[in-house]
């Protein structure tokens, strides 16, 4: 029940007369031919439906049924599904929405979404920032200066005497180790850690330039910009939105005139036929004794006219003032039919823009009926090289009456002019609404008063020479010698009188010149006297410059045009453009349609970027052809050639939405453009790299700072100082409760080795070189017991203990137990090269100790029953002992020294002679190729 | 395969008989039962009669527009629609009588007395005819010649073709008889005004080639469709029902591809091929049982059949590149 009263309300709905005549009434502003009688045909026709009781649930029904009611042509009928589409979106939308505010949002729309990406942006760079400053500091802060990777600074003292050199695997330690335990070396890096930090700040960096470039343009724009129409060369067609002006159409003619003229042409006219009449030819016979004699009837027919209009170019002025002659004289109810040709009538194209163009011949056979008239300068008619009559025109005598409107004032006739007048029998007058006028009267069979040539002093002067003879020159996009556009402006003021020129001149001020806006100039703009320019000047001379046949004025003329404006005239020429762009609007069809296209933003970086590419590229080529195409900009520095609109205009010119189809064009000024920023991005990522480069290293899982003292020991071996340390180790989880602890070390360079002269140095000690080493983790402790068989599942060692370091380990073991770990804790565990050992060793010291000048066996385990300095003798322990148990050095690692040897990756060599110095591991493939042992007791 | 009945080789053949002659197959096309109107053209026809106003219809020569007012006629179970040929001189009179007052004057010129009735030089055009019709004989007796073949009371179906062909002040003067109930006088008779039956109003289907040359008046009065041209599924539903032929023949199909390409802007023909033509290209195929046969040994045949579509030299040209074409890529298909 209640379902059934909701459709019902649903129908009421959109069936409610008046959103129907809202809909016709959209149709007849879309131009279609709607009368009363429509209106009441499409309620008759759903009145019927309803009372047949066919089913209206949607207007969609409709669709189908009232196309042929409001149709009356193919395009018609094919546009009716768009505006019934629209008009079903509209019943469907008031039904719920409002629509008012929707506009209202749109308007402002593309000024929005610029501030919020300044502030997404803004938003971005400040999280980035935070992100890269919030990366830790060095981890200890004694260790090292944090110094870049190439410097080389600290030189520092081997301390290798008591540990055991880089010695063959075999060959067992020398010292008097009861243990002789092989252990595991900690060292263990992981890799992938680093390399992900350094990943992402990389990014960081690389996109810095980006954003900063971004969030500058962005901001610069959103304090300086302003709304702009420019007009700029393009070589393939940007998207155009068509803007429609309202109320720009002028009084252009007096109407007495058109009125008197239309009459006579709309006069009907006997034409003969082969009917007979029957009446007189009855009358006829009989006055002929019954002969018969068939007297004909003739028919009363409205004459139709064909206007032949030359037109140079779609903006052609002069063609645009006959049209608009033409268009009073239909408005009138005159049957006229034209078609418009360039200079040559061969081919005629329909004035409506629609229809396929026609040849002459076809012309001539489907119009024959009609009245001919061919608006056009009679210096056409002839050839311009041998100056005979073009073949053409033996044609156009076929009409019976055929007539020349020219747009050459009278005075100004010559040979020419006669010519065709006396030779070709043409009805030869100007093409102003006087000629038009005249023309009618000698049609209809009037009297023809000769015109009494009425000079008011505006139509004397011929068009300069110059101007004439090769039009195309000023129309040029490069500008001739600066003299000679001098001459010419000079001759063209004098042409045109003082208010004539700054007439043109205004018209220069638009980018584009378009007949409705030099008409509403002329209309609005006055001259010193206070008369209008249109009244005061002659149009006809105006649209006979060759600009304005051609609708289009080089931008060097305009910039000439332009300045030969005084300020205030200037000024009053933008107040009126801009009050005559403020009443755009998006819906009616006015008179003024301008196509626009809105300047995509990238095109603000192509600017910046030209300057880049052209210094890539050498010079950007165009070869296509350039065409100018009307752009709605937004522009923080005014050319004089721009022009300032309303606000109110950039909201109507919605963005662009092929624009994203073209983002994945790449031409070469893109790529480059691309590769420039990308070359920027890159230097950022090495500057930044170095910069940070001590930085870099952060632990990202279960990362924390321990505290440790550093102790010094003088040579007697009496603790001198004790330093508090600090430095950060993660905790990797080896299961059962095993822990391993990786300390980090900073990268850093240090000199490898010991000194010459050093006590106990071994050769294979020498020479000295300077190791750059990047950062790395170390395990805190060497390998105990507990971790080893937790990894490898077995405990070789001898003296047993669960925190007691493995041994009886082999080098391949060792490499074993660190393939093992990496994969059990997906970290990258591998053995320390040489380098690394002695780097993590020294922590920085330079002494053959990282304790200072000797050791003792309180600082370490070893066989104290030597010694290295002068200290006293120590314990020596013959067992070793729990990992920990001694001080650790600078960098918190415990026991480098003493207790037992440690495994590296590098194979033995005699000596440091070729050895790398970018602390890799330094190995020669040798079949019994020993490996490095170090740090024993 | 040769062409089969005519040589041009100056040779008298001796026929048994004439009827060896194949009957005109394009014939039964024209047949209404045959017709297949657009979706969008049979509602336009309903929201016509609904609302008693002419359907004017447009549309490519060749896409059924005549066509259409047979296929009403039989569909609502009428006579044979009355049809009227526009000419160039029509006027809006001639759609109801014509007058021969020539032959008239000749008779009592020679003095033959016997007929001098006014009424015996009257015959009555489509809408007269029509007119007439929606009354009782006894009504109209009066109004008709001797000769006025005999009818009941009906309601029929005018066609006024080509219109765009006549003098433009006829599509005006028409308006005004077809706004109200309609009606015709014949001065001849004293200006009697002839009725129609309002309950039987005559439908009115009026053609044009073009809609431009049509006053603006006269468009506004009328219920208006394009016949658009068909596209592939219709034009196949339609040769479907027309000739019963299988259309899902891939064969077939590369033929209505060829045909659509021939149709295409990208031709350059200046006169397109339209249904009609198609239909009858299509019989001349099968004539020749290019499709039946449906392969490569005939295929050369297409292009002697070609006049059947291409009505111009220029055209012709134009259209056998293409057929070539075509074909080659038809013997490739096949090859491979």
């Amino acid at each position: 029940m209640d379902r059934r009263t909701e459709t019902e309300n649903d129908n009421l709905d959109w069936l409610n007369p008046d959103l129907l005549i809202e809909f016709i009434d959209q149709l007849r502003a879309s131009g279609y031919k709607i009368d009363i009688s429509k209106y009441i045909a499409a309620q008759d026709l759903i009145l019927i439906l309803i009372g047949r009781g066919e089913n209206l649930d949607s207007p969609e029904s409709l669709r189908s049924l009232l196309a042929p009611i409001f149709c009356t042509s193919p395009t018609e009928q094919a546009e009716f599904q768009y505006h019934f589409d629209n008009w079903v979106k509209y019943i469907g939308q008031s039904r719920f929405t409002t629509i008012g505010e929707k506009d209202g949002l749109q308007a402002k729309k593309p000024i929005k979404s610029r501030s919020v990406l300044v502030i997404l942006s803004l938003i971005f760079i400040g999280f980035t920032g935070t992100y890269i400053f919030s990366i830790p500091k060095p981890l200890t802060p004694p260790p090292p200066i944090p110094e870049t990777k190439p410097k080389t600074k600290a030189t520092c003292q081997p301390e290798s005497q008591s540990t055991k050199p880089k010695k063959p695997k075999p060959l067992q330690p020398k010292p008097t180790l009861p243990q002789t335990p092989i252990v595991k070396g900690p060292l263990i890096c992981i890799d992938k850690i680093d390399i992900s930090i350094n990943w992402s700040l990389g990014l960081v960096f690389f996109f810095t330039p980006f954003a900063v470039f971004w969030i500058g343009k962005l901001s610069w724009f959103l304090l300086a910009r302003r709304l702009f129409l420019q007009r700029y060369g393009m070589t393939e067609q940007p998207e155009l939105h068509h803007i429609s002006i309202a109320g720009v159409e002028q009084d252009l003619f007096p109407p007495a005139i058109f009125i008197q003229t239309a009459r006579n042409l709309r006069r009907r006219i006997p034409i003969p036929c082969d009917r007979l009449d029957v009446e007189k030819t009855i009358e006829k016979s009989l006055s002929r004794w019954g002969w018969f004699t068939p007297i004909y009837r003739s028919y009363q027919v409205i004459p139709e006219y064909l206007f032949l209009v030359n037109r140079n170019s779609f903006q052609d002025h002069q063609a645009q003032f006959v049209e608009e002659m033409i268009d009073r004289l239909k408005q009138d109810k005159v049957l006229i039919t034209s078609y418009f040709f360039d200079d040559d009538p061969l081919i005629c194209f329909p004035s409506d823009g629609q229809g396929t163009p026609m040849r002459l011949d076809e012309i001539v056979s489907k119009y024959s009926q009609y009245y001919l008239v061919v608006v056009s300068d009679a210096g056409k008619f002839f050839s311009p090289i041998s100056g005979e009559l073009e073949s053409w025109v033996s044609q156009l005598i076929l009409w019976k009456d055929h007539a020349v409107l020219t747009p050459k004032p009278q005075s100004n006739w010559g040979d020419q002019e006669d010519e065709l007048e006396v030779e070709q029998e043409f009805i030869l007058l100007p093409a102003t609404p006087e000629g038009l006028r005249d023309l009618s009267q000698r049609l209809s069979g009037k009297v023809y008063n000769p015109p009494i040539s009425q000079d008011n002093g505006l139509d004397f002067s011929p068009l300069p020479e110059m101007l004439r003879l090769r039009p195309r020159r000023w129309l040029e996009r490069n500008s001739p010698e600066p003299e000679k556009v001098v001459m010419m402006l000079d001759l063209l003021a004098e042409y045109l009188g003082k208010d004539g020129f700054y007439w043109f001149c205004a018209c220069a001020v638009f980018p584009e010149l378009q007949w409705n806006i030099t008409l509403y100039l002329g209309d609005v703009l006055k001259t010193e006297e206070g008369k209008s320019l249109l009244e005061s000047c002659s149009l006809m001379n105006l649209t006979r410059l060759p600009w304005f046949r051609y609708g289009y004025i080089p931008d060097w003329l305009r910039v000439y045009l332009i300045e030969a404006l005084t300020q205030e005239q200037d000024q009053s020429i933008r107040i009126a453009l801009r009050n005559l762009l403020d009443r755009v609007n998006q819906t009616s069809e006015g008179g003024l349609t301008l196509s626009i296209a809105t300047k995509p933003l990238k095109n603000q970086s192509d600017k910046f970027f030209s300057q880049l590419t052209q210094i890539f590229s050498g010079r950007v080529s165009e070869n296509s052809p350039l065409q100018d195409y009307l752009f709605l900009d937004f522009m923080t520095k005014p050319s004089p050639l721009a022009l300032r609109v309303p606000e109110k205009f950039g909201g109507l010119v919605s963005k662009s939405q092929k624009s994203g189809s073209e983002k994945g064009k790449i031409n070469r000024r893109r790529f480059l453009e691309m590769l420039g920023l990308g070359i920027a991005g890159f230097v950022s990522v090495i500057a930044g790299k170095r910069a940070f480069e001590t930085r870099t290293l952060q632990l990202t899982k279960g990362c924390e700072t321990f505290q440790f003292d550093v102790l010094t020991v003088n040579k007697q071996g009496q603790i001198i100082s004790r330093r508090p340390g600090q430095a950060k180790s993660f905790v990797e989880q080896l299961g059962n409760n095993v822990t391993l602890e990786m300390v980090e070390i900073p990268g850093n360079s240090f000199t490898m080795g010991s000194p010459l002269g050093e006590k106990s140095c071994y050769d294979s000690e020498q020479p000295q070189r300077v190791v750059n080493v990047s950062a790395f983790l170390m395990s805190k402790f060497t390998v105990t017991q507990a971790q080893y068989q937790q990894v490898m599942g077995k405990n070789p060692s001898y003296f047993k203990g669960e925190k007691r370091p493995v041994e009886q380990v082999s080098w391949d073991d060792a490499v074993e137990f660190c393939k093992r770990l990496s994969q059990k804790s997906g970290g990258k565990y591998r053995l320390p090269t040489e380098a690394e050992w002695e780097y993590a060793c020294r922590a920085g010291t330079t002494t053959p100790f990282y304790f200072g000048e000797t050791i003792t066996s309180d600082l370490a385990n070893y066989n104290g029953n030597y010694t290295y300095a002068s200290e006293p003798k120590g314990k020596y322990r013959q067992e070793t002992t729990d990992v920990g148990s001694f001080p650790p050095n600078a960098f918190g690692l415990y026991d480098m020294r003493g207790n037992v040897w440690e495994w590296c990756q590098d194979t033995w060599h005699e000596n440091y002679e070729g050895a790398p110095t970018d602390a890799t591991a330094w190995i020669t493939e040798k079949e019994d190729s020993s490996r490095v042992l170090r740090g024993g007791s | 395969m040769k062409f089969p009945f005519y040589r041009g080789e100056g040779i008298q053949r001796k026929v048994e008989s004439q009827s060896i002659l194949p009957v005109s197959i394009r014939s039964q096309l024209l047949k209404p039962e045959y017709y297949i109107a657009d979706p969008g053209l049979k509602d336009a026809c309903n929201v016509a009669l609904l609302l008693g106003q002419p359907l004017l219809l447009t549309g490519e020569p060749g896409t059924g527009k005549t066509q259409f007012a047979y296929s009403l006629a039989w569909e609502l179970g009428f006579d044979l629609p009355l049809k009227f040929e526009t000419k160039s001189n029509s006027t809006y009179r001639d759609l109801f009588y014509t007058y021969d007052a020539l032959k008239r004057f000749q008779d009592v010129q020679l003095g033959n007395n016997v007929a001098t009735q006014a009424l015996d030089y009257i015959t009555y055009q489509a809408l007269g005819m029509a007119i007439l019709q929606t009354r009782d004989r006894h009504e109209v007796a009066q109004f008709l010649p001797s000769d006025f073949p005999d009818f009941d009371k009906k309601r029929s179906v005018i066609l006024i073709d080509e219109i765009d062909k006549a003098p433009r002040d006829f599509a005006n003067d028409l308006l005004n008889e077809l706004e109200q109930n309609m009606y015709f006088r014949i001065p001849e008779f004293g200006n009697v005004k002839i009725e129609c039956d309002p309950e039987l109003q005559p439908i009115v289907i009026i053609t044009s080639n073009s809609e431009r040359d049509l006053p603006d008046a006269f468009l506004r009065r009328c219920i208006y469709y394009h016949i658009p041209f068909p596209n592939g599924e219709r034009l196949r539903n339609i040769i479907d029902h027309r000739l019963g032929m299988n259309v899902s023949d891939p064969f077939f199909r590369s033929l209505l591809g060829l045909f659509e390409q021939l149709r295409d802007r990208q031709s350059g023909l200046k006169k397109k091929p339209a249904t009609a033509e198609l239909l009858s290209w299509i019989l001349v195929l099968e004539k020749f049982n290019i499709i039946s046969d449906g392969s490569q040994r005939n295929l050369d045949l297409i292009l002697s059949t070609l006049s059947s579509l291409i009505k111009t030299t220029e055209d012709r040209e134009k259209a056998e590149k293409i057929v070539k074409q075509w074909i080659e890529e038809q013997k490739q298909k096949t090859t491979t």
